[in-house]
């Protein structure tokens, strides 16, 4: 995660992060949200200025995949 | 098997388990610390980063120009060739431009207007690219120790101006750009300087919309308005919808975001 916050595109880390929530129960994807926000993290008007785009994200795609694990059938052995 | 399925059965845990919270918690009091002192994280976190970025930076570069040796020769020759043509050409061109850019700024000076001295910039090495966040921004390697302040104007290539300095650590600055998504600019268009305000769609990209029958073409530089005449950008299409009363024109910085290895950060007077 590390490296892909650091050296690859936005998109692929935020893949990555996907891939890692459905394999685990990965608390630490939203510790790297704020990491990518507090390195990168700029007010940008797009985004109502702002600044913790990774973190937000990170917290909404944890809980969803919380409830979709719930629902899918593959995590319910 | 089925005793295996038992034994592994993950436990069925609350949303809220104690991990969650805890992390919740860490998250909160980061937001909290960074909203009230903006840069007491970002400093630290980019210079333990800097190391990693510019390792990253020449290894690629590194890469790029092993590969340059696989090239045929023939294929060498060729380019060689039409670069040889295009530099002559140029350079005529470069002397006509130099002469009325001199002659302008001395025009200006007459007439008492300072014109933007390229002597006052600091040249900075890009750390971090656009493309690894999307608030589109550049992470350079001077900071306050260069004299580097907040709302310093960043160029490229010495007069193409991308952006502005939005955060100023000790040995790092972070630099949002115009193409910032939502960003609006004033900017104008063409040898006719009509005025629009550009809408920054992220990567050097932008976007103006402007009333239809309005005379823009492709190839017209888009400049910012003032008595320094800044490249700004370059229009790339136009898009004209005969049921719209508006004419879209999208153009974009003439030089690529990602392939930018410095920059010029220029103190506001």
């Amino acid at each position: 995660m590390l490296g892909s916050i650091l050296f690859l595109s936005w998109w692929v880390t935020a893949i990555v992060a996907i891939g890692f929530l459905f394999k685990f129960r990965a608390y630490e994807i939203i510790l790297w949200g704020i990491f990518a926000d507090v390195l990168y993290g700029a007010s940008v008007p797009s985004f109502y200025n702002i600044e913790f785009l990774f973190t937000i994200g990170a917290i909404v795609f944890f809980i969803l995949s919380y409830f979709l694990k719930k629902k899918l059938m593959f995590y319910d052995i | 098997m089925s005793n295996y399925l038992l034994h592994h059965k993950e436990k069925k845990e609350g949303l809220f388990t104690k991990a969650f919270v805890v992390v919740l918690l860490v998250v909160v009091i980061i937001v909290v610390i960074r909203i009230l002192f903006p840069n007491t994280f970002t400093s630290s976190l980019q210079s333990v980063s800097s190391p990693f970025w510019k390792a990253k930076n020449s290894s690629v570069e590194g890469v790029v120009n092993s590969s340059q040796l696989l090239r045929s020769k023939r294929s060498l020759i060729f380019e060689n060739d039409n670069l040889k043509t295009k530099i002559e050409e140029t350079e005529f061109k470069l002397l006509e431009f130099n002469f009325l850019s001199q002659e302008n700024d001395s025009l200006k000076e007459l007439l008492g207007r300072k014109t933007f001295d390229k002597d006052d910039a600091v040249l900075g090495a890009v750390l971090a690219r656009p493309n690894v966040s999307p608030y589109d921004t550049f992470i350079i390697d001077i900071g306050k120790n260069s004299g580097i302040q907040k709302g310093d104007s960043v160029f490229v290539q010495g007069d193409v101006f991308i952006g502005k300095i939005s955060e100023v650590n000790k040995n790092t600055s972070t630099a949002v750009l115009f193409s910032s998504p939502g960003e609006i600019t004033q900017v104008s268009i063409g040898l006719q300087n009509i005025s629009a305000n550009a809408k920054g769609r992220g990567g050097g990209n932008f976007i103006v919309e402007l009333p239809r029958g309005t005379e823009v073409e492709k190839g017209d530089v888009v400049t910012m308005p003032g008595i320094d005449t800044k490249l700004f950008a370059v229009v790339e299409e136009i898009e004209a919808n005969p049921s719209s009363p508006f004419t879209t024109i999208l153009f974009k910085n003439p030089v690529n975001m990602n392939d930018i290895k410095w920059v010029q950060v220029v103190k506001t007077p």
